[in-house]
C-alpha cells in the first residue's frame, strides 16, 4: 500500500497541519493492523526525519509514534490517527458552543480564568461641581408667630 | 483642497458623529429650524437643565446645572433616544467632546435669542448655538493652542451686543468675564471648561481638531466663518516671474492681503517704494495695528534698512510689540537665502522674511515666512506661539491632514488620548482625543482633571489583543438597556406657622439678639420677669444649606419683640443640586465591574457609602440634597440615569445642622448626641471580608482583596468639619494580563458558531459532531480535542 511520509511542525492540536517534504512510499501491512493505530513495514533507507503520514487506503492522516529498524533498509513505522486532520472538513462544518476563543465572538465582559490582576490598585476621585455650604447659615427658632 | 465649505454641513456632520442618531428634534436643532417650543421641550428632557423663570412664571431661559459635563452623545441623546450605553465606548467623560448650553434670554418677539458669544448675532435659534458654540469652542481653544490670546478687544467688537446679552460682564478683564455668573456660563459655553477654576481642559476629537485648525489657519474658505480665525498671509511658493517688480508685487499683494492702506500709500506706491531701494534692502511695515484699525483706519508706514547681515543665523518670526503684530517683507543678497537675526533699533524693530533668493536679474521668492494675522479683532498671538504653517497641510482629506500635522508639529498632539470603541455594527473604532487648553494658558496644556492617569502601565487589557479581535459576527443575546424612570422627586414645602417663627440671622444679628436677651437694662429686665424670653427660644443651629428666605422682620420671642431685624425663613425645605458626573468605563471590559472595580460615594454629613458598580457604570450620577432647615435633617439622593432611564437608586439620610447650646439642658443634649455617634464610629472596624467568589472562577489573588469601611456615619457638628462637596471614589485594579494570552487560553465567549467560522485558538463547551466515516474512538477523541482546545 502507498504511504505518504511528511514533515510537520504544526501543533498537535492544530486542525489542519502544514506538511512539507512529502514523499510517497510503498509499504506492507504486517499481519493484523489497526486502522486507528497501524504498523507498517517500509523499505526505505532512513525515514527517521519524517514525523507524519498519510495512508490513502485508510483515508486518514497519522502521527508517527515510533520507527523501529528491522534490518538495513527495512523499518517498522508505528502510527496513531490524527483525527483532526483526517476529518477536517466534517469538523469544520459542525456547530457548537464555544467557551474560549482567540477571535470570534469574544465577550470581554464575561468572567474568565484568564483575567489576572495585581494586588495593587489605583484610586480615582470624581468630584461633583457643587455641594453644601462651606460655612453654614444660622437658623433661630422661637415660639410664637 | 477638497473640504466642505458648508459650515452648517460640518456642524451637522460632527454632531451626528457624536449623537449617532436621527432624532428629529435634534436634527432640526442642528439645522436651525427648531421652534422655541421644540427647543424648550428638548432641553427640558435633560435632567441637569433647569428652567429660569420669573416669579410670575415667565420663562427666561434655561440654565445647565452642571457647567462642565454635557456630552452631546451621552446626556442629550441618551435622554431623547435611549442610546445604548453598551456601545458608547470606554472613554471617560472628561475625555469626551463636551459642550455647554448657554443662558439665553426670552426676547420680546416671542422667540429665544442666542447667547452664544461673539459668534452669532441676535435672532439665531437658541439650540443651534449649542452645537455651534461647542464647535466654536473647539476652534477658539485651538486658537489658544496655536498661541492665541483672547483679550478684552473681543468685547469691543460689538459692545452693544455684549451689554444686551451679558450685562454683568466686565469688559476690562477676561477673568471677570469668567467668574461672573453669566460670564461663567459663557466661558463654559465657549470653551467647554470650568471658568471658576480655570484648570480644566477640553479634549477635542482629533478630526474635529484638524478641521478647526485648518479653519484657524485660513486654509478653508467657507465665506462666513462664525468664529475668530486666522488669515493666512502667505505660505506659498512663487516661481520666477522674470522681473523684480513682478515678484515684489506678488509678494506684497499676498502679504498685505487683509490690510487696507488708506490715505498714505497705495499698492503701487508701495511697490515703487520698494523698487527704489537698494538691492540688499530689508523692508518692514510699521504702524499701530489695533483692533479698530485693522481694516486700515490708520495709515501704515514702510521703512527699509540697508544693513548687511551674515547668513546662517537664526531668526525669530514671532515678535510682538504691545500685543500687535507687524508684517514685513524684503529681499536679500543675490544668490543667498535670507537668514537674519532680528535686528532691533530703538524705534524700528522689524521682522525679516525668509526664503527669497536672487539669482542674477531674476528674482524669486519661496516659502515666504509665516505670519499669521487674526482677521477678527480681539485675537492676538502669544509670544513664542506655535503656529502651524498651512503649507504642510497638503492633504485632501481630514485624516491625511491630521497625519501631516502630527508629523510636522508633534508637540501639538502630546497627551493625545486613544481609545477603541465598539460600534453597533460590531467593529472597533479607534478614537483619538486631543487636549485643548484653557485660553488663558500659554501654549502649554493644562493639568488633566483628576480622573486617573490613563497612561498607567499594565492597566489596559491588552489593547494589541483587542485590536486583533475579529468583530463579532453575531450577537446571540443583544444587551438590554434599562427602561423606566423613578418616581418624580417633588420637593416638599412648608413654612413657619403661628406656632413658631424661623429666622435666618447673620452673625451680627444673632449677637444683637443675644445682647437684648441678656440686657441689664432695668426696664427690659422687668418685662422679662413676666415673660421669660428664654422659654420662647426653641433652638439655634447652623444649617449648611441656604434656606429660602422671605421678608425681613424683627425677632419675636413669645410676647416680646427684641427689635433685632433678621431675614425670615419662608420655606422649611430646600434642595441643593450637587451636580452630575459621568461614570464611564476605563478598561472597556470586565475589569470595569465588580469585583475588580469598586465605587463608593462620599456624601457630606453622611459619610462614604458603597455603590453597586453595575448600576453606576456607564451612567450619569446626580446627587441632590434635600434639606429641612428647621431640623437640619438632610437626605442625599443619588439619581442614576443610563440609556434614557433611571431614577433615585440610593438615598441616605443625615443631619447637616450643627446645634448650639442656649441653656445647660440643651448643651447636655447636644453633647450626649455627639458622644453616642462617636461610639458608633469607634466600634466600626475593617470588616476584612474577602471578596466573594463568583462562580468559582475568580483568581485567588483577587480574593485576597479585603473590603474596608472608609468612614463611619457622621452628621451634624462632626459633618460640619468634613468636605461639603460630594465625590465618587473609584478603585480600579492594575491588570496583569499575559501578552497574546488569547492565543493560548482564549477570550471568554458563550456563543453558538460553526467551527469553520472560527479562527485561532478555540475551545468548545458543547459540540454537535457530524463526521462521516469516523470510528467511535475517533469521535470521542475529536470531541475531547475540541473541548480542550484546538487551533483552527
Amino acid at each position: 500500500m502507498d504511504i505518504t511520509l511528511s514533515v510537520t511542525h504544526s501543533e498537535k492540536n492544530k486542525l489542519e497541519k502544514v506538511l512539507t517534504d512529502s514523499q510517497v512510499f510503498t509499504g506492507t501491512l504486517r499481519g493484523i493492523t489497526s486502522v486507528i493505530s497501524p504498523e507498517i513495514d517500509l523499505e526505505v533507507e532512513n525515514p527517521t526525519g519524517f514525523n507524519y503520514a498519510y495512508i490513502p487506503d485508510f483515508g486518514r492522516y497519522y502521527f508517527i509514534n515510533d520507527m523501529v529498524s528491522i534490518r538495513s533498509g527495512l523499518w517498522k513505522i508505528s502510527m496513531r490517527v490524527d483525527v483532526l486532520m483526517s476529518f477536517k472538513s466534517d469538523i469544520l462544518n459542525s456547530r457548537g458552543i464555544i467557551v474560549d476563543t482567540e477571535s470570534v465572538n469574544a465577550d470581554v465582559y464575561q468572567e474568565h480564568d484568564s483575567w489576572n490582576t495585581k494586588v495593587k490598585n489605583k484610586t480615582d476621585i470624581i468630584p461633583f461641581s457643587n455641594g453644601l455650604l462651606e460655612s453654614g447659615e444660622y437658623i433661630l427658632i422661637t415660639a410664637g408667630g | 483642497m477638497a473640504y466642505a465649505d458648508d459650515y452648517d454641513y460640518i456642524v451637522r456632520a460632527i454632531a451626528n458623529y457624536y449623537s449617532g442618531s436621527n432624532n428629529p428634534i435634534w436634527n432640526k436643532i442642528q439645522l436651525g429650524t427648531a421652534t422655541a417650543q421644540e427647543v424648550s421641550f428638548a432641553y427640558s428632557q435633560i435632567p441637569q437643565m433647569q428652567t429660569i423663570s420669573t416669579p410670575s412664571g415667565n420663562v427666561l431661559g434655561f440654565e445647565y446645572a452642571d457647567p462642565v459635563y454635557l456630552t452631546l452623545k451621552d446626556d442629550v441623546q441618551g435622554i431623547l433616544d435611549g442610546v445604548d450605553s453598551n456601545y458608547s465606548g470606554s472613554a471617560s467623560s472628561s475625555y469626551g467632546f463636551s459642550g455647554n448650553i448657554p443662558i439665553n434670554t426670552y426676547g420680546s418677539s416671542g422667540s429665544y435669542t442666542s447667547g452664544g458669544g461673539a459668534l452669532t448675532g441676535g435672532g439665531s435659534v437658541l439650540a443651534t448655538v449649542a452645537d455651534r458654540v461647542s464647535l466654536a469652542a473647539t476652534g477658539a481653544s485651538l486658537g489658544c493652542k496655536l498661541g492665541a490670546a483672547i483679550d478684552s478687544a473681543l468685547y469691543n467688537l460689538d459692545p452693544d451686543w455684549w451689554d444686551t446679552h451679558y450685562p454683568t460682564i466686565n469688559p476690562d478683564t477676561w477673568d471677570n468675564i469668567a467668574t461672573t455668573k453669566a460670564g461663567k456660563y459663557f466661558i463654559n459655553t465657549l470653551f467647554g471648561t470650568d471658568g471658576s477654576t480655570m484648570t480644566a481642559y477640553m479634549p477635542a476629537d482629533a478630526l474635529a481638531y484638524t478641521y478647526m485648525m485648518l479653519r484657524d489657519l485660513g486654509a478653508l474658505s467657507d465665506g462666513s466663518p462664525t468664529y475668530p480665525q486666522y488669515q493666512n498671509t502667505g505660505t506659498y511658493v512663487i516661481s520666477s516671474v522674470g522681473s523684480p517688480q513682478a515678484v515684489l508685487t506678488d509678494v506684497i499683494t499676498h502679504i498685505t492681503r487683509g490690510l487696507t492702506f488708506s490715505g498714505t500709500a497705495s499698492l503701487e506706491q508701495i511697490v515703487n517704494f520698494v523698487n527704489s531701494a537698494p538691492s540688499n534692502a530689508i523692508f518692514w511695515i510699521e504702524g499701530t495695528l489695533t483692533t479698530s484699525n485693522w481694516r486700515g483706519e490708520s495709515p501704515l508706514t514702510i521703512y527699509y534698512s540697508t544693513n548687511s547681515y551674515p547668513s546662517g543665523t537664526s531668526i525669530n518670526l514671532s515678535r510682538q510689540i504691545d500685543g500687535k503684530r507687524l508684517v514685513t517683507y524684503g529681499v536679500g543678497t543675490a544668490g543667498e537665502p535670507i537668514n537674519i537675526t532680528e535686528i532691533t533699533t530703538s524705534d524700528r524693530p522689524f521682522y525679516p522674511f525668509v526664503g527669497s533668493t536672487i539669482s542674477g536679474s531674476v528674482y524669486k521668492a519661496s516659502n515666504i515666512g509665516i505670519t499669521v494675522q487674526p482677521s477678527i479683532p480681539g485675537i492676538t498671538l502669544q509670544p513664542d506661539a506655535t503656529v502651524p504653517s498651512p503649507s504642510v497641510v497638503s492633504g485632501t482629506t481630514l485624516p491625511e491632514v491630521l497625519n501631516q500635522l502630527k508629523q510636522n508639529y508633534p508637540t501639538l498632539f502630546n497627551d493625545s488620548i486613544h481609545t477603541s470603541t465598539l460600534q453597533p455594527d460590531g467593529t472597533l473604532k479607534d478614537m483619538e482625543y486631543v487636549p485643548v487648553p484653557w485660553p488663558g494658558a500659554q501654549t502649554q496644556t493644562s493639568e488633566r482633571t483628576t480622573t486617573g492617569d490613563a497612561t498607567q502601565t499594565d492597566t489596559l487589557i491588552d489593547n494589541p489583543t483587542i485590536s486583533k479581535l475579529f468583530p463579532p459576527t453575531t450577537i446571540t443575546n443583544p444587551p438590554d438597556t434599562g427602561t423606566g424612570d423613578g418616581s418624580a422627586d417633588v420637593a416638599p414645602t412648608g413654612n413657619a406657622s403661628s406656632l413658631w417663627a424661623v429666622y435666618n440671622p447673620t452673625q451680627a444679628q444673632l449677637n444683637s439678639f443675644g445682647s437684648w436677651l441678656w440686657s441689664s437694662n432695668f426696664v427690659e429686665q422687668l418685662k422679662k420677669l413676666f415673660n421669660d424670653p428664654m422659654q420662647a427660644i426653641i433652638g439655634v443651629h447652623k444649617v449648611y444649606a441656604t434656606p429660602p428666605t422671605g421678608a425681613t422682620a424683627t425677632i419675636v420671642c413669645g410676647y416680646l419683640d427684641s427689635g433685632v431685624g433678621s431675614k425670615t425663613v419662608s420655606n422649611q425645605y430646600t434642595s441643593v443640586n450637587c451636580g452630575t458626573v459621568r461614570v464611564n468605563e476605563y478598561f472597556g471590559n470586565v475589569f470595569d465591574y465588580e469585583p475588580y472595580t469598586r465605587i463608593s460615594a462620599y456624601l457630606p454629613f453622611i459619610g462614604v457609602v458603597p455603590l453597586k458598580v453595575s448600576e453606576v457604570m456607564r451612567s450619569s450620577v446626580n446627587i441632590t440634597y434635600g434639606v429641612d432647615v428647621i431640623t437640619g435633617a438632610c437626605l442625599a439622593k443619588i439619581n442614576i440615569q443610563r440609556d434614557g432611564a433611571g431614577g433615585i437608586l440610593y438615598s441616605y439620610g443625615g443631619s447637616c445642622a450643627c446645634h448650639y447650646p442656649i441653656s445647660s439642658g440643651s448643651y447636655a443634649g447636644i453633647v450626649s448626641g455627639i458622644v453616642s455617634a462617636a461610639v458608633g464610629i469607634g466600634t466600626s472596624i475593617a470588616s476584612g471580608n474577602p471578596a466573594p467568589a463568583i462562580g468559582g472562577v475568580i483568581s485567588g489573588m483577587h480574593q485576597a482583596h479585603t473590603t474596608v469601611q472608609h468612614s463611619g456615619g457622621f452628621t451634624g457638628c462632626a459633618g460640619a468639619m468634613g468636605p461639603k462637596k460630594p465625590y465618587l471614589i473609584i478603585e480600579r485594579p492594575q491588570t496583569a494580563m499575559a501578552d497574546s494570552y488569547n492565543e493560548y487560553i482564549g477570550m471568554p465567549s458563550n456563543s453558538t458558531v460553526k467551527v469553520g467560522d472560527c479562527s485561532g485558538y478555540t475551545r468548545f463547551k458543547e459540540i454537535h459532531l457530524s463526521v462521516g466515516g469516523a470510528y467511535n474512538d475517533e469521535l470521542t477523541e475529536i470531541e475531547s480535542l475540541l473541548t480542550t482546545g484546538i487551533l483552527i
